[in-house]
């Protein structure tokens, strides 16, 4: 007596079941046939397969997939009732077929045929009130149907944009099959087998276990996988992917080789409905006259030729079972030689179209039935399996990886994306992160607004569809897929400015929602953004908790920890100073290396901006623009969120081109600083470059409803250099935080680093450039030297002059008097203030002179050249002393005066400490800026949270 | 209590009238001085949609199929993995983002030549400046999407849409990465990154390159 044999593999037929949503309030929708076809032809016929091998007692298994749309209109009543119908003309029409063909004995013998196939459909369906469904669900109870589902409506998840919209595809897909069948499907149809990375992670996430692709999706994993499609693989997130066996799918698919081409099959485009006369079939097609298939066919595919012959049943019959012994023959002989190759079990996954198998291939059916009779029967190679059956007996797989892939054309994307079909995807993509903008910011929806959320999201969905696309590329029904994606892409689109502007007609809205009644009890929040990671918008709305003035934003292309001149620390300092006032203050800057993009400093929201060229571009005013860009798009960015300002305060010209962008494009309010001019630097206008920043500058306050300049000296600059009506400028001086001269830790230097003990240190602190008048420092110690042997020069700051400058003081022979530190930071500069004899500023040109009010505000002495700013903060004799700007002797005999005078120097020291005091608080000018901020015109103009 | 009902009602005329008139309902809010909420309850508690208003506004939303609008009016460049060598790319450079740069560069916009430069950044935290490899693509002025073929499969792209000027380019978009995928088996004994054990059905941060991204990081 022979042992039993245990099999040495198995096989998985894969169906999936799948219409696009084509319900149509509206009579004669051609589409609509569709699914009566599919039903009629199809899922009928299959289930009556599935049916009579349980009543035979067949131990069988197939894999079969159902998608959410197809779901939804088996289970719609007002679908059902139009199937009724139009089961009822079949019959109608097939009785006429009778009559018409009695004369005919071989073609009356089909159209009987077709009667009784007709009325045996009405009959089960009547028997089953008309709900297929169930009918699945208890041959999945059985064990032998292993149900699952796709994405809600069959999107293509490679060209899709955002993780949410990929989300809320399998999570509505999964809560519709879940509503409709009672449980969550343990795997599920990937829509075209169109994998792309990290899809898994989110099928992870909805805790499915398994997803069919194609087979070089695992043919070309990493790594490797030893048993090519000949066992599944998880991939790093733990999902099981099954492959297509390639040589069992194109035995049935291929048109050419595959089985449904034989010549006694039935040949599927020789229909009534266009080969008798319209008189007679004019009731059963379209009402319009368009000729449509009815399902009467007469003839077989005979051959190549048009020439066909009369359709023999009989001989049909016996090629099914040909056919399903051949490939059962096939499967046999590849399990056993993967066996012996590959020393595993393998299973062969072979995934179809469900629709294949009775509406394409009519004898789809049979084959199946007398395939599972037969490998039940008549082998013991393999055994048929579900997935989910052979995952639990064999749950270690080789961890990999799979690439993007479907199933397509080529493998790869070109049939969804291509010349006919992919201007779809700018609308869907808007559409997905409006959506996603939609949820954010209706946080707390009313009823009405869930509604309105919901019929947008299901507009979404709709026209996500992969059919669209598909049918543009093959230019089949073109027209019908162009009509939906436009349909519901404009639905959607006036759903969401209803939306956000208030602005939506409820009676329209619930008509939208009688017509597309599916996915109901969807939730809008299933588009919730996948990271609620904002932070800059969330710790905004935090400060919107406590009492704020103003948003308002700053734009400074330098911010700490990037100080390159006075500006960063100017509106560092005023920015904070804002914030302790109350105001809510947002800075955009441009990023710089190891800093955050965002980050709440001291009160202050700081936005580092990167641009296309992190640290900066060759050309200095191609970077600048690329900075004025990315701050424009941080604030659409920002408007987007929900987070608007109130008023935007530019510095300087480098943030020209934004700061007019944002008041003229979202009508924001405008001032400016002007910390310095190009003209004023320069001391005139000579090239192309300073010409064209001269021309930001200009435009800047051109624009600006206020300006503000630093000083008396700088109004009346640009008064004269721009133009500007004299009313529109104000005056507001730099301040001193005086915490930031103290020095923290006088331990890490040392004076003997700068000078002897019995030296006077003279101290320059600035960028050496021209205007600051190093040089002029360098040209009078000589003269001071022979005086006054105990001074020191110390000269701090960098810049292009340096090297200039060092060899001047060579060619003076003063070269031991002077020290170049280089570089500076504020703490060591605070010590060389606190160990300086004086501090000396004989600036040229100086906008302000921010760095001899920090020397005061040490308790240094000063002497500073009466030029700009500088020449309004010291009052010679006062608060300290004052030279003729660019004149080498006056510096020369101040300098002499204060060496030889100590004592009035200290007097002059203290003075203008109790000065800045009084005059040069940033407490008193932020509230004297706070005050251009009201008068300025502040009408909300952008939608805020 | 007769008085407020006679406002009430009074109201309720006004709102019939505007809406005939098709305001909005933000307009009707702002003209009646009431809140939106109550405009709304009013109009669909009291059903005030008579049939005349009704029948006009469904004509002005039902006329014609709605047609997703032409332009967004938001500066975008995207791209899409078409296979492993080849992209589609599709953009919009708004008028005021056009504006700008010709006002910044006191030229016409239109007079500047328009290129795609795309770039291979696979591995790289891109800079702008530290691609494997770049190449630009001249296009015309009226084109707003583009097929690129002939690329490398497996590697990642980025994309930028900008302008020549003064022999340089200047970019104005820049597209996110995506990355085309292999197209042959990996050679033995190459091993890919480590995989996550997380069994939990909590949102799983991603770990591996994905085409798609979420949309809140920037």
């Amino acid at each position: 007596m022979a042992l039993p044999q245990e099999e040495v593999g198995y096989l998985a037929i894969v169906l999936h079941a799948h219409l696009p949503y084509v319900r149509h309030e509206e009579k004669d929708c051609l589409e609509e046939r569709w699914l009566y076809e599919a039903l009629t032809e199809t899922y009928i016929p299959l289930l009556q397969t599935f049916e009579k091998l349980v009543e035979d007692k067949v131990d069988f298994r197939i894999t079969f997939s159902l998608s959410p749309t197809l779901l939804s209109m088996l289970e719609d009543r007002f679908l059902l009732e139009r199937y009724r119908h139009h089961l009822d003309q079949l019959i109608e029409l097939s009785k006429k077929e009778i009559a018409r063909t009695r004369r005919d004995a071989a073609n009356n013998r089909l159209a009987i045929m077709y009667f009784k196939t007709f009325l045996g459909i009405k009959e089960y369906m009547e028997q089953h009130d008309y709900l297929v469904v169930p009918r699945f669900k208890q041959l999945s109870e059985k064990g032998l149907l292993e149900l699952m589902t796709t994405a809600a409506t069959h999107g293509f998840m490679p060209a899709m944009e955002t993780a949410e919209s990929i989300y809320a595809q399998w999570e509505i897909g999964l809560a519709t099959f879940e509503r409709y069948l009672g449980f969550r499907p343990k795997g599920v149809w990937v829509p075209e087998c169109g994998y792309t990375p990290g899809l898994d992670r989110i099928l992870k996430q909805l805790g499915v276990d398994y997803f069919f692709c194609d087979s070089h999706s695992l043919e070309h994993a990493s790594p490797k996988p030893k048993n090519g499609v000949f066992s599944p693989i998880k991939t790093g997130y733990g999902v099981y992917a099954f492959a297509r066996d390639q040589e069992s799918s194109s035995q049935v698919w291929s048109s050419f080789t595959g089985y449904p081409g034989d010549y006694d099959y039935r040949e599927y485009y020789r229909d009534i409905g266009f080969d008798l006369p319209l008189s007679y079939i004019l009731p059963y097609i379209h009402a319009k006259g368009i000729r449509v298939n009815t399902g009467l066919k007469y003839y077989r595919i005979t051959g190549k030729s048009d020439q066909k012959e009369l359709y023999q049943p009989k001989w049909a019959d016996q090629k099914a079972a040909i056919h399903a012994g051949n490939f059962m023959y096939n499967r046999e002989n590849q399990i056993r030689h993967q066996s012996s190759t590959l020393g595993i079990k393998p299973l062969v996954v072979a995934p179809y179209d469900a629709e294949l198998f009775g509406h394409w291939w009519y004898e789809g059916p049979q084959f199946l039935n007398y395939l599972c009779r037969k490998i039940c029967f008549d082998q013991k190679t393999f055994l048929m399996i579900t997935p989910s059956e052979y995952i639990a007996l064999y749950p270690e797989q080789e961890v990999a990886q799979p690439p993007l892939s479907t199933w397509g054309r080529n493998g790869y994307c070109e049939v969804w994306v291509g010349p006919n079909n992919a201007w779809i995807y700018r609308h869907l993509h808007k559409a997905e992160k409006k959506m996603v903008e939609l949820v954010s910011r209706i946080t707390q929806p009313n009823e009405w607004e869930e509604k309105a959320l919901v019929i947008a999201l299901k507009q979404l969905l709709l026209a996500q569809s992969s059919d669209w696309p598909f049918m543009m590329d093959n230019q089949t029904m073109t027209e019908y897929a162009v009509r939906r994606v436009n349909e519901h892409l404009g639905l959607f689109n006036q759903i969401y400015e209803g939306l956000l502007g208030h602005n939506l007609d409820l009676d329209w809205l619930q008509q939208l929602e009688l017509r597309w009644p599916i996915f109901d009890g969807i939730r809008s929040s299933v588009y919730l953004p996948e990271e609620m990671h904002r932070v800059a918008i969330a710790s905004s709305r935090e400060c919107t908790d406590q009492p704020v003035h103003r948003r308002i934003l700053m734009l400074a292309w330098e911010y700490p920890p990037k100080i390159v001149g006075g500006l960063a620390r100017a509106v560092y300092d005023l920015s904070r100073e804002l914030v302790n006032q109350g105001e809510e203050v947002h800075v955009f800057t441009s990023y710089v290396e190891h800093s955050p993009r965002y980050e709440n400093m001291e009160g202050v929201h700081v936005h580092r901006i990167s641009s296309f060229h992190e640290g900066g571009q060759e050309n200095f005013m191609d970077w600048v623009f690329e900075l004025n860009l990315s701050m424009v798009a941080h604030l659409e960015y920002c408007h987007r969120q929900g987070l608007a300002f109130d008023v935007v305060h530019a510095h300087d010209w480098l943030v020209s081109a934004a700061a007019r962008e944002m008041k003229n494009r979202f009508g924001l309010p405008l001032m400016a600083t002007i910390h310095a001019t190009e003209f004023g630097r320069n001391q005139g206008i000579f090239t192309d470059l300073q010409k064209q920043i001269h021309g930001e500058e200009w435009k800047l306050t051109y624009e600006a409803e206020t300006v503000i300049a630093c000083s008396q000296y700088m109004a009346g600059e640009m008064i004269r250099l721009f133009d500007l009506p004299s009313e529109k400028v104000v005056v507001i001086p730099n301040g001193v935080d005086e915490k930031q001269l103290k020095i923290k830790n006088s331990s890490t230097f040392s004076r003997d680093r700068y000078a002897f003990p019995e030296e006077k240190i003279i101290f320059f602190v600035g960028r050496l450039v021209r205007e600051k008048g190093a040089g002029l420092l360098i040209e009078a110690a000589n003269d001071i030297l022979n005086c006054c042997p105990e001074a020191k020069f110390v000269v701090a700051g960098k810049g292009p002059m340096k090297k200039d400058l060092e060899k001047l003081a060579l060619d003076m022979g003063v070269a031991h008097k002077f020290l170049f530190t280089g570089f500076i930071d504020d703490e060591e500069r605070n010590y060389l203030f606190s160990q300086s004899y004086l501090a000396v500023f004989p600036s040229i040109y100086e906008p302000f002179g921010i760095v001899a009010l920090e020397a005061m505000a040490a308790g240094t002495p000063v002497i500073v050249s009466d030029t700009g700013g500088m020449d309004e903060i010291v009052q010679h004799q006062v608060t300290g002393l004052k030279v003729y700007a660019g004149m080498v002797s006056s510096l020369r005999d101040q300098l002499i005066y204060a060496l030889n005078n100590k004592d009035r120097l200290q007097e002059l020291a203290t003075e203008a400490k109790s000065i800045i005091d009084k005059r040069y608080s940033w407490r008193d000018l932020a509230i004297s800026t706070r005050s251009v901020y009201d008068s300025l015109n502040l009408e909300k103009t952008v939608f805020r949270t | 209590m007769l008085n407020k009902n006679k406002g009430g009602e009074r109201m309720d005329l006004e709102i019939i009238e505007l809406r005939k008139r098709k305001f909005t309902i933000e307009q009707i809010a702002a003209k009646l001085g009431i809140t939106v909420g109550q405009v709304k309850y009013r109009i669909y508690k009291k059903n005030l949609d008579t049939k005349s208003t009704k029948e006009s506004l469904q004509v002005s939303r039902s006329n014609s199929i709605p047609l997703p609008p032409n332009y967004y009016g938001e500066n975008e460049i995207v791209l899409i993995v078409q296979g492993p060598t080849s992209l589609y790319v599709y953009w919009e450079i708004t008028w005021p983002l056009s504006h700008m740069v010709g006002d910044f560069f006191n030229v016409s916009f239109e007079s500047l030549p328009r290129i795609l430069r795309i770039y291979d950044v696979t591995d790289i935290w891109f800079n702008g400046r530290n691609a494997h490899w770049s190449h630009d693509i001249p296009i015309n002025h009226q084109a707003d999407n583009w097929f690129i073929s002939d690329l490398a499969p497996d590697r990642t792209y980025t994309i930028e849409l900008g302008v020549g000027w003064q022999n340089r380019f200047l970019p104005l978009l820049r597209s996110k990465p995506k990355s085309t995928p292999r197209n042959q088996p990996v050679p033995d004994g190459i091993a890919m990154h480590s995989g996550s054990s997380q069994q939990s059905l909590e949102r799983i941060k991603p770990q591996w390159f994905e085409n798609f991204s979420t949309y809140t990081l920037y």
